[in-house]
């Protein structure tokens, strides 16, 4: 689950800046994964926070906010694989729900080796057993990159067709995204 | 005529919302005034409310709870401990409640999230956990003095608009009796470890551990709120915003009372009040654990599949 808070002033101890700026916070429940320690799943939350602002970063006008703040905060309920992923399409869709401009709907996808197979949205366990991993963020309709990490050993042609593949990933998701946003607005025309 | 007639409603829209927000009080007491509340209810209505008990597989218990739009999340993790040992034959449940970022427009980043929802704990922590009879810590319990299971209940709030503690309480509810407790293995070394599912039948495994957290009762809430001379059953988060004070009710499943709480406010609430709060707790208890039994029923038909 993704919220989206703002536009609010920026705190001034962060110094001026001429265009808007993204604060992503992650949490996952404690439940979400089966995990060691507390200090592990912070480290997962600040790493899947800055994946997260990275990939989204690029995609909203923020020139268009000066001195403003957007705190996207995103909940993990339960870690099935591709977390990065899901998370970052999810946090798009509720930046596009609050009215925030975007160039572009970002999703994104991941695509793992395993067993010299690529496999579009792992589960958790084939994420665990993969060799390597390509986790692919992109607005679909123009066909830009916001972010990307490539893990693991990968040949030529086949991190090629792993972008195709993510690619086209991509672009099956921005269009679910986009029709559940077109139903999420028009329940509220009605509703309302 | 058409495209008037729709302007003329758009501007209804507006001037109804403007008023909601100006006049707050007068825009409530119209409604009051009818008989009914700003989302069709009745004063003495409760929301519809939808239990999805085992919604998260990777959590060893747990459920999803909606109450209006009210939405929580609680699940259960569990680990094996030694007891405590002023307390051999115990099992420990730690409690934590969580409010999401995104759960009410009230939060504030820089905020702790627990702040707001201390009272929230207090009042979870007073029904399962006081009187020692509501869940029974000796069912946790593996091997007297050397194994107990440890169930961490953690709850979190997606969505807070009203009536957090009853969703809250129902949820804990829920994803404790949906938990089942996997089997123990004492290994070679004296160890105790939980036995994987395949290992189900295998030779090491403690004689008669227990495989659900025993609950000596089912306390479940019910909020009102006070308004004037209106009592508002299950409030919204507006409603409760409005209304100068809220009294929250448990009672178990023999509707015996466990718990009453009014914090404090303006308006003081007389014995017949009371009485009022309780009685519509104690159907509310009756219409709550048949959606209980159903749901736990389901999800563990689901949890057989798997």
């Amino acid at each position: 689950m993704v919220g989206v808070f703002g536009p609010r002033q920026s705190e001034v101890k962060l110094g001026f800046t001429d265009t808007g700026r993204l604060n992503c916070e992650v949490r996952y429940t404690s439940f979400a994964a089966a995990r060691a320690s507390k200090a592990e799943q912070g480290q997962a939350e600040a790493a899947a926070a800055q994946a997260l602002s990275q990939a989204l970063e690029a995609s909203a006008q923020l020139e268009r906010f000066p001195k403003a703040v957007f705190d996207v905060s995103a909940m993990v309920l339960e870690a099935g694989g591709a977390d990065a992923a899901v998370l970052v399409t999810a946090a798009s869709a509720a930046l596009a729900d609050a009215g925030v401009e975007l160039h572009d709907l970002v999703s994104a996808v991941q695509v793992v080796k395993c067993g010299g197979q690529l496999l579009l949205d792992p589960s958790l366990e084939e994420g665990g057993a993969a060799e390597g991993s390509l986790l692919l963020a992109a607005m679909a309709s123009t066909g830009e990159v916001t972010h990307m990490e490539v893990r693991g050993r990968w040949g030529d042609g086949e991190l090629r067709e792993g972008l195709e593949l993510a690619l086209g990933g991509c672009g099956q998701l921005r269009g679910a995204v986009r029709e559940a946003l077109l139903a999420g607005m028009e329940e509220r025309a009605g509703g309302a | 005529m058409a495209s008037t007639s729709t302007t003329a409603t758009v501007a209804d829209d507006v001037e109804a919302e403007a008023f909601k927000r100006l006049y707050p009080e007068q825009f409530f007491d119209r409604f009051l005034g009818e008989g009914v509340r700003p989302d069709g209810r009745p004063l003495g209505r409760a929301r519809a409310v939808t239990i999805g008990a085992g919604a998260i597989t990777s959590a060893d218990g747990s459920a999803l709870v909606k109450v209006g739009r009210t939405s929580v999340l609680a699940g259960v993790r569990l680990e094996l401990i030694r007891p405590d040992e002023t307390t051999p034959g115990q099992g420990q449940l730690a409690l934590n409640v969580e409010l999401a970022p995104f759960s009410s427009p009230d939060y504030r980043p820089g905020r702790s999230a627990t702040d707001a929802v201390s009272g929230v704990v207090e009042k979870l922590q007073a029904a399962l956990l006081s009187g020692k009879d509501t869940v029974l810590l000796n069912t946790l319990c593996v091997a007297e003095g050397k194994a107990a299971w440890k169930a961490q209940l953690d709850v979190y709030v997606l969505d807070a608009d009203g009536c957090v503690t009853d969703a809250v309480l129902l949820a804990s509810i829920a994803a404790l009796r949906n938990t089942r407790l996997p089997l123990v293995r004492n290994t070679k070394e004296g160890n105790y470890v939980p036995a994987r599912r395949a290992e189900e039948g295998a030779a090491g495994l403690v004689e008669g551990c227990p495989r659900s957290v025993g609950l000596g009762r089912c306390p479940l809430a019910l909020t009102c709120c006070l308004y004037k001379q209106h009592v508002l059953v299950d409030p919204t988060a507006d409603e409760e915003r409005l209304a100068e004070c809220a009294v929250t009710v448990v009672v178990d499943q023999g509707g015996r009372l466990q718990g009453v709480y009014k914090a404090g406010g303006k308006v003081l609430a007389d014995a017949a009040t009371l009485l009022k709060c309780t009685e519509a707790a104690r159907l509310r208890h009756k219409e709550l654990s048949g959606l209980l039994e159903q749901s736990l029923q389901m999800g563990a038909e689901a949890a057989a599949e798997r």
